[in-house]
């Protein structure tokens, strides 16, 4: 309650901040706007880069098409800059303050990993420069919103993920003993806590723990251990290689548990790497819409994403992958037609504003939430399961607590 | 041009660059003195490089630990247990050098390849070991060390001091390190780097002085570490992997191995080579960056020191610039190994 | 009782991808006296050629096959255009340079082929061998089978042969050597063409069970260069044996000493107490220098 005042009265605040000093900042002009992003380009969360390539490439092509209209009634393009940052905290450090200090971008926007955005916070907020919609899945975004009322994240937490996924294996298997393999990273350990805060009163127990580098070559060692704990349910909270390499060695030792994924290693399409019937019966969760997906073949918002990636996303575009970026450069855009002045403070108050907005990338159901979650902008996603040779969605929107 | 003259001269450059360096925060924006601040805080490290792998010959492969290790160092201290920052330096530097003994005993038995393994191996290990320690030093999630602003009345802002803490503490490596290498330190372990076994036999403790060169580099190591995580604010172990390490050696080399001089080049190069290759293609940086690299290695293969010294030396130039290739200097080196031999055992 | 077996046997698996990798650095090594940090990107590349070839629609053991010959043909190209100019006075240069070379090939493999997880199909049929709940894949033991192989090829290679004298003749001795009339830049460019060859075949027998990205091999690398070294850099013999005895004492120790984060404290432990044993690894030889 107190934070909900707290987060109320800073939105007043930075409306009244946003009215008041209606001279643009850096960044913005009567008719374009520099949004920069950090994303790691190269090294081992490389993969992920794809989702801020995707915002770039959706954001010019919406320029191209005229513009967004903002708040204030003027029609802006939208430039996007985007900056290496190699996967390490320092050099995303300089590349935030280049885009500060020398290229003057307005805000930034999805800057992609954990360790990254931690290193930036600070300088962000004190600089009073917009840190939106920050691509990690870290809690602290969210939570910690009166210390950086700059920042804010968007993917959904490892709190709702595991919940979603708790809720479904209750239904499924009240008496489950979990099994739970994660990435030694802040997100790992997060899902690690939801896990036990999901479970703590039911008869589903949490009965194996095994974290892993990614630096390792195998998890064969960890999925045996996890193997000889007895669990029937196994949570499979690796990413990349890692997830798949999980999978098929439990397969190999003979090890049949009811099997999830986390949300990325099935969107991402690493999955149906592997052969159908091995993976047949796996069981994830989802919030954007599946571009190949045969029920959104024909989508207007999948056909003008398709055309935008088409344009605009340069080489190695692959066109299974979620529209993720497109997903955070609409809600982007959706903040800019309320933004009522051309000011940061504005900026940030309308986005804080966000509440049960629907935008077309998300699954039917879902919306983007910032003032009622309190700071989390998804905390509802869908169940899906892998049958007959593709993802179908299982049940309906599920709301999965983010703390 | 007089001997006296150059010998001036010689002296003369070092204070030129340091003054240049004060003033640069002053004259130069913000963005600019955070990098070159960054680049600075390498500079430690790439001298305790020049020592032990430029002059001593042993391919030290793990300096990026200690640096680690004194990032960590000053991090903890100032986060965990509110120290001042510049209160954490001399730590940084000490519990590196000790560590950097402990260490060096026994690896410094090894040669060559084996050497390096060894040492390449602890660069792999120390990410982990700071990963593991997650109640000391902050785990996965790294450590995030904000520094208040300096009080009003000193008229400079976070950047600014930031930097001259880093100029400072570099300043004070370089002027250390230079006086190593054209002491007789310096000339005893170019001695042992040339032949060991001849070293040993003309009364030189070559333990000692690998180990105690080993140390230094470790401690300067250390230093720079703690006055990288000043700069930067927020250090994790995934900062301080293998990647990390061999940039080190790729600036030692690209700078020029066995002078001081070579280090600063090398310090800039590290921070610069990358950033220059972003510019020429965002996606394709680690390409560029390579392409940059070897292309800067076939052009000078001793470093940017090693091109002036054979441009100087196509236009006749004099003075101490050539290192001691000559054989007097090769038997001085070795009579002054044995001193050192003697001055280690006193000294340590 | 069933999961210390089974870690074991998966220390033996993860252990012979050690050791492949072990194999070309211990062939280069041989042949030229360089220790190649490079080793794991170029055998990361040179799957993915076989990955690329396979996906065009050709059977994996002809793709296998071509990517082998394209790998020997690179690295003999390697070793004319970027090893033989640098100056023999400047090792730290070679060292550079190799380091140019992983950071350039894992940039432009990410580049080609992205980022993303892909799938190698295995050389040997898919299954599983059971024996009383011990499972390991035929891959598991055919790749142990394509190891020992190439070691006894290896072996008569350089012991046996008029070629392989004559490689080892240029790696210690190389201004003798070409008194000789042994061609010395020849035998150098055939020895990183055979390691070349022998790094793609370790990322082809490894691709199926670790999945290919191009930060796959990254993980290996500091492990198969461990096993080269306590194997002692000369002996292919010590290589695969270092490799297999590093993963099973890797799997057991992060699954019952250190925990699985400290793994990677395994290879560092080895090298300490191996050469401090024997200075020259288990398997190499003492090397008498003339002062």
């Amino acid at each position: 309650m107190k934070r909900t005042r707290s987060i109320a009265a800073l939105s007043v605040l930075l409306m009244v901040m946003a009215l008041t000093a209606a001279r643009a900042d850096d960044g913005i002009t009567d008719d374009s706007v520099k949004v920069g992003s950090i994303v790691p380009l190269s090294g081992p969360a490389a993969p992920l880069s794809i989702y801020v390539r995707q915002l770039a490439a959706y954001l010019k092509y919406v320029s191209a098409e005229g513009g967004v209209k903002f708040g204030d009634g003027k029609v802006r393009k939208i430039e996007p800059i985007v900056i290496d940052s190699g996967g390490q905290p320092a050099r995303a450090l300089a590349a935030a303050r280049e885009l500060v200090e020398q290229q003057k971008v307005f805000l930034l926007a999805s800057p992609h990993g954990t360790n990254e955005n931690l290193a930036i916070v600070d300088y962000l907020n004190a600089k009073r420069v917009p840190q939106a919609f920050v691509n990690s899945p870290a809690t602290i975004w969210g939570a910690d919103a009166d210390k950086h009322p700059w920042t804010f994240g968007f993917p959904p937490v490892p709190g709702t993920q595991v919940s979603i996924l708790v809720s479904y294996i209750k239904n499924e298997r009240p008496n489950a003993k979990i099994a739970i393999l994660h990435a030694n990273d802040q997100s790992g350990r997060d899902a690690v806590v939801a896990l036990r805060r999901a479970t703590a009163d039911s008869a589903a127990q949490v009965v194996a723990v095994e974290s892993y580098e990614f630096s390792d070559a195998t998890v064969d060692s960890q999925i045996v251990r996890l193997a000889a704990s007895g669990a029937d349910v196994f949570i499979d909270y690796a990413i990349g290689r890692h997830a798949l390499q999980a999978i098929q060695k439990a397969g190999e030792i003979g090890w049949h548990p009811l099997r999830l994924v986390e949300t990325s290693t099935a969107s991402s399409g690493a999955i149906k790497k592997l052969p159908p019937d091995a993976i047949e019966g796996i069981v994830s969760t989802a919030y954007a819409k599946d571009p190949t997906a045969t029920e959104f073949k024909s989508d207007p918002a999948i056909l003008k994403y398709q055309k935008a990636m088409a344009e605009y996303f340069g080489s190695g575009f692959d066109p299974t992958a979620q529209p993720l970026g497109a997903l955070e450069a609409e809600t982007l855009v959706r903040v800019f037609e309320a933004t009522a002045a051309p000011t940061r403070a504005a900026f940030v108050a309308a986005a804080r504003k966000l509440d049960h907005v629907d935008i077309p990338y998300l699954l039917p159901g879902i919306q983007v939430s910032l003032e009622s979650s309190r700071g989390f902008p998804i905390t509802q996603m869908q169940v899906i399961r892998f049958e007959n040779g593709d993802f179908v969605r299982v049940g309906g929107v599920i709301y999965g607590p983010p703390l | 041009m007089s001997r006296a003259a150059s010998q001036f001269g010689i002296q003369l450059a070092p204070l030129v660059a340091l003054a240049v360096g004060v003033a640069v925060p002053f004259l130069l924006d913000s963005y600019t003195t955070f990098q070159l601040a960054t680049a600075l805080s390498y500079l430690p490290a790439l001298l305790g490089l020049v020592v032990i792998t430029g002059l001593g010959g042993q391919i030290a492969l793990g300096n990026g630990a200690f640096f680690a290790l004194g990032a960590y160092t000053t991090g903890v201290l100032i986060k965990s247990y509110g120290w001042n920052e510049l209160a954490t330096l001399p730590a940084a530097g000490l519990l590196a050098f000790v560590v950097g003994i402990v260490l060096g005993v026994p690896s410094l038995r090894l040669k060559g390849h084996f050497l390096a393994v060894l040492t390449l191996c602890l660069a792999v290990v120390a990410p982990q070991l700071f990963k593991h320690f997650e109640s000391i030093t902050g785990g996965v999630g790294g450590l995030g060390i904000f520094l208040a602003d300096p009080p009003s009345w000193v008229r400079i802002d976070a950047t600014q001091r930031n930097y001259l803490i880093a100029l400072a503490i570099a300043a004070l490596s370089f002027a250390s390190t230079r006086a190593v290498i054209r002491g007789h330190i310096g000339r005893a372990l170019r001695a042992v780097r040339d032949n060991e076994a001849i070293a040993a036999s003309l009364g030189a403790n070559v333990t000692h002085l690998k180990v105690a060169a080993f140390a230094y580099s470790a401690a300067l190591a250390g230093l720079g570490g703690g006055v990288f995580a000043i700069v930067i604010g927020f250090i994790a172990p995934d900062n301080f992997t293998l990647g990390f390490a061999a940039l080190l050696i790729i600036g030692l080399v690209l700078g020029g191995k066995d002078s001081e001089w070579g280090a600063l080049n090398g310090c800039l190069l590290v921070v610069g080579i990358p950033l220059y290759a972003a510019k020429i293609d965002q996606t394709a940086s680690g390409l560029v960056f390579a392409l940059l690299v070897l292309t800067a290695t076939f052009l000078a293969p001793a470093g940017v020191v090693g091109l002036t010294r054979r441009l100087a030396g196509y236009w006749g130039g004099t003075g101490d610039a050539a290192p001691n290739r000559s054989a007097n200097a090769h038997l001085t080196g070795l009579h002054d190994a044995g001193a050192a031999a003697g001055h280690c055992h006193e000294g340590k | 009782m069933w999961a210390l077996l089974q870690q074991t046997i998966d220390g033996l698996e993860s252990g012979a991808v050690y050791a492949a990798l072990a194999l070309a650095l211990v062939l280069i090594h041989r042949s030229t006296g360089l220790l190649n940090f490079a080793q794991g990107e170029i055998a990361m590349f040179s799957t993915y050629v076989a990955f690329s070839l396979n996906q065009f629609g050709w059977p994996i053991w002809l793709a296998a096959v071509s990517a082998l010959v394209v790998s020997f043909v690179a690295g003999m190209i390697l070793e004319r255009a970027l090893f033989r100019p640098l100056p023999t006075k400047e090792p730290l240069a070679v060292v550079v340079v190799m380091l140019s070379l992983f950071v350039g090939f894992n940039a432009l493999a990410g580049l080609i082929w992205s980022y993303q997880v892909q799938r190698l199909p295995s050389l040997f049929p898919a299954g599983m061998i059971s024996i009383d709940r011990i499972s390991f894949s035929f891959d598991a033991v055919g790749t142990l089978g394509v190891l020992l192989l190439v070691c006894v090829l290896l072996y008569l290679l350089f012991s046996r042969t008029r070629l392989g004298l004559m490689m080892r003749g240029a790696a210690s001795d190389a201004e003798s050597s070409r008194l000789l009339g042994i061609r010395v830049g020849t035998m150098f460019g055939i020895g990183w063409g055979l390691a070349a060859a022998l790094g793609c075949l370790a990322g082809i027998l490894m691709a199926p069970r670790l999945f290919l990205d191009p930060n796959a091999m990254q993980g290996v690398l500091i492990f198969a260069i461990a096993a080269a070294t306590v194997g002692g850099l000369d002996s292919a013999a010590g290589a695969v044996v270092s490799g297999l005895a590093i993963g099973v004492v890797e799997n057991l120790a992060g699954a019952y000493v250190v925990g699985s984060d400290l793994r990677a404290v395994v290879p560092l432990v080895a090298i300490v107490v191996i050469l401090s044993l024997r200075p020259a690894g288990l398997f190499g030889t003492q090397r008498a220098v003339r002062v």
